[in-house]
């Protein structure tokens, strides 16, 4: 193995001697040091979305549930939408005086679900939902807020503390719904509270309104000058459905540069041994907001629920590099026979790889659009090791997103989520008309 | 913190943070100027860890991170050579392996250090250099397959 050659080459690497009394004196000659703050979780007394006003919460709040969750699901584009003024309120609530508040990772779930449908956070409770009233609501903790199409913004209602009960809900959770792509809008010092899903036919751009604490769409100009900012691809980590513990969104390849944590971006300004020490990235420059906060870990998924592929459906090889062979039936796609490497310790795994599903009409692949023009793709595949055969199976229930496949020819496709390039895994399959 | 014990910190992990910030940084210059960093900041902090391993780990985290900043800010990757392992390198078979790793993107790199040499599992990769399991499990396997390319065998 070529590794024990790298064992022996770094095994001779050794820091010169000069260093240690440089280092020395350096230390003690240091006045103070830095600072090594306490490692509380997060150190706010009040919710920051309840500390100025409950309308920059929920500004903030959907902001962040824009950028994370929420946006994809309220850009249904349907103009004959109204919440209707006569639910909503602009009075404050009451500070529960502790608490991180609110977990921002929440999975979209796609315009087309029922709109009885609903997205459930973890832990510290946002919840979405989508109702037969056209009115799209969330909650935050217990206050609820209404996303109003007619005025095209977020409002709060004190009223209207419902339960997932009172509303009837019966969603399910994470296992429902997938996560669609987004695209934030960051420079390499801030954040513009922008979002941008490009699943829609004509993007489009939130803001938000720092004045009057709203979140708006924004005009095409305003777009057109973010748009050349940097764009980054926003890493959605798993939410963990076993333990309740999301709260960090990482950036590009996961480095610490700016993390998302519970809709807001931080930089890392230090860290110490048991804390990262974060400034906020604010629109305006002002002077960033100080919080500590824990260093995260982000748990491995584990979904309880993945389906097992129909045994009726197809079976083709497939000359790939990774995935050498898949099952699909209408209702289910399992990749098998996959590159597993036995020294990963764990049996299961979620990649995050993303695959896009073309079909062939005419001749020509084109982009497999369930519903409408939206563009989704297939997210977050879940990686299961196969005990049986010793390999791995990657099962995706594109029903939930595309709806059952129709008979034809249609062509899969990734990239990689490395410099952002599509790679060659492609396959194509065939639902044939008797597959059912 | 008094200098006979920041000294015996130093001497314990003086050669871990080195290489760890070697293998990431490829300039023998930036990594002895990461560990003078990391040391002074594990020394400001001046704190017991419940372990060796324990201390042993954040050192390294904290060299990974400020080897990040370091890039970042100057870019380094792009001007670097492969020099800083060329001396350390006795027979032309490890010349190539080192010549392959350090033509690793440097977020493989340094979880192929972390993996092979201080022998953390990926959990504990994972930990270090704040990623998550799966993207850790992804870049090794990808770190390994482009080394099995560039060898024309394992890694």
């Amino acid at each position: 193995m070529r590794s024990d050659d790298y064992k022996k080459v770094m095994g001779r690497a050794q820091i010169s001697e000069k260093c240690r009394e440089k280092l020395l004196d350096a230390a003690e000659n240091a006045p103070n040091g830095i600072v090594v703050d306490e490692p509380v979780e997060i150190i706010r007394h009040t919710p920051w979305y309840r500390r100025t006003g409950f309308a920059a919460a929920a500004s903030l709040v959907l902001v962040a549930g824009l950028v994370g969750t929420v946006g994809v699901n309220m850009m249904s584009g349907r103009d004959d939408i109204s919440a209707g003024s006569d639910i909503c309120d602009s009075s404050g609530v009451e500070s529960d005086g502790h608490g991180a508040g609110y977990c921002a990772s929440i999975p979209i779930a796609p315009p087309s679900i029922s709109l009885e449908e609903i997205v459930r956070s973890n832990g510290d409770g946002m919840y979405l939902m989508f109702s037969d009233e056209n009115i799209c609501r969330f909650c935050v903790d217990d206050n609820w807020f209404f996303y109003d199409f007619e005025k095209k913004e977020i409002v709060f209602s004190a009223d209207m503390k419902k339960t997932f009960e009172d509303v009837g809900i019966t969603g399910t959770g994470f296992g429902d719904v997938e996560w669609s792509g987004i695209t934030s809008l960051t420079t390499e010092d801030e954040f513009y509270p922008a979002v941008h899903f490009k699943e829609y036919d004509a993007p489009m751009l939130f803001k938000l309104d720092v004045e009057n604490n709203v979140l708006m769409f924004m005009d095409e100009a305003e777009s057109a000058e973010l748009s050349d900012h940097v764009q980054r691809e926003v890493w959605v980590p798993q939410p963990d459905w076993e333990n309740n513990l999301t709260r960090c969104y990482h950036i590009g390849d996961n480095d610490f540069v700016n993390i998302f944590i519970e809709n807001m971006y931080f930089d890392v300004k230090e860290e110490t041994k048991r804390a990262l020490v974060l400034e906020r990235c604010l629109k305006d420059h002002a002077e960033p907001e100080r919080f500590t906060l824990c260093s995260v870990e982000l748990p491995l998924v584990r979904d309880p629920e993945i389906t097992p592929v129909d045994d009726d459906g197809l079976s083709l090889p497939i000359d790939g590099d990774i995935i050498s062979n898949f099952v699909v039936s209408p209702r289910f796609i399992a990749f098998t026979d996959m590159t597993c490497d036995p020294e990963y310790e764990t049996d299961y795994r979620i990649y995050g790889e993303w695959f896009s599903v073309e079909k062939l009409v005419d001749g020509q692949w084109q982009k497999f659009y369930r519903f409408g023009n939206k563009d989704y793709v297939l997210p977050e595949i879940g990686y299961a090791r196969d005990s049986e055969k010793g390999g791995l199976r990657l099962t995706f229930d594109y029903a939930k997103v595309y709806g059952e496949l129709e008979p034809g020819h249609y062509h899969i496709e990734t990239y990689s989520d490395e410099d952002k390039e599509f790679i060659t895994l492609s396959f194509d399959f065939e639902i044939a008309g008797d597959a059912e | 913190m008094d200098r006979n014990k920041m000294a015996e910190i130093y001497d314990q992990w003086k050669n871990t943070v080195y290489r760890a910030a070697l293998a990431y940084c490829k300039s023998v210059q930036d990594a002895e100027d990461i560990t003078h960093e990391v040391f002074l900041t594990r020394f400001a902090a001046n704190e017991d860890f419940p372990s060796d391993e324990a201390e042993k780990a954040w050192l390294i985290r904290v060299a990974v991170n400020k080897c990040k900043n370091l890039l970042r800010r100057f870019d380094r990757s792009r001007t670097d050579s492969l020099d800083a392992a060329a001396g350390l390198c006795e027979t032309q078979a490890e010349s190539e392996v080192m010549e392959a790793v350090n033509g690793l993107p440097d977020k493989y790199r340094i979880l192929i250090y972390l993996y092979y040499i201080e022998g953390y599992n990926i959990r504990e990769i994972a930990g270090i250099t704040s990623q998550t399991e799966t993207n850790v499990q992804t870049k090794l396997y990808r770190a390994r397959k482009q080394l099995k390319k560039t060898l024309k065998e394992d890694f």
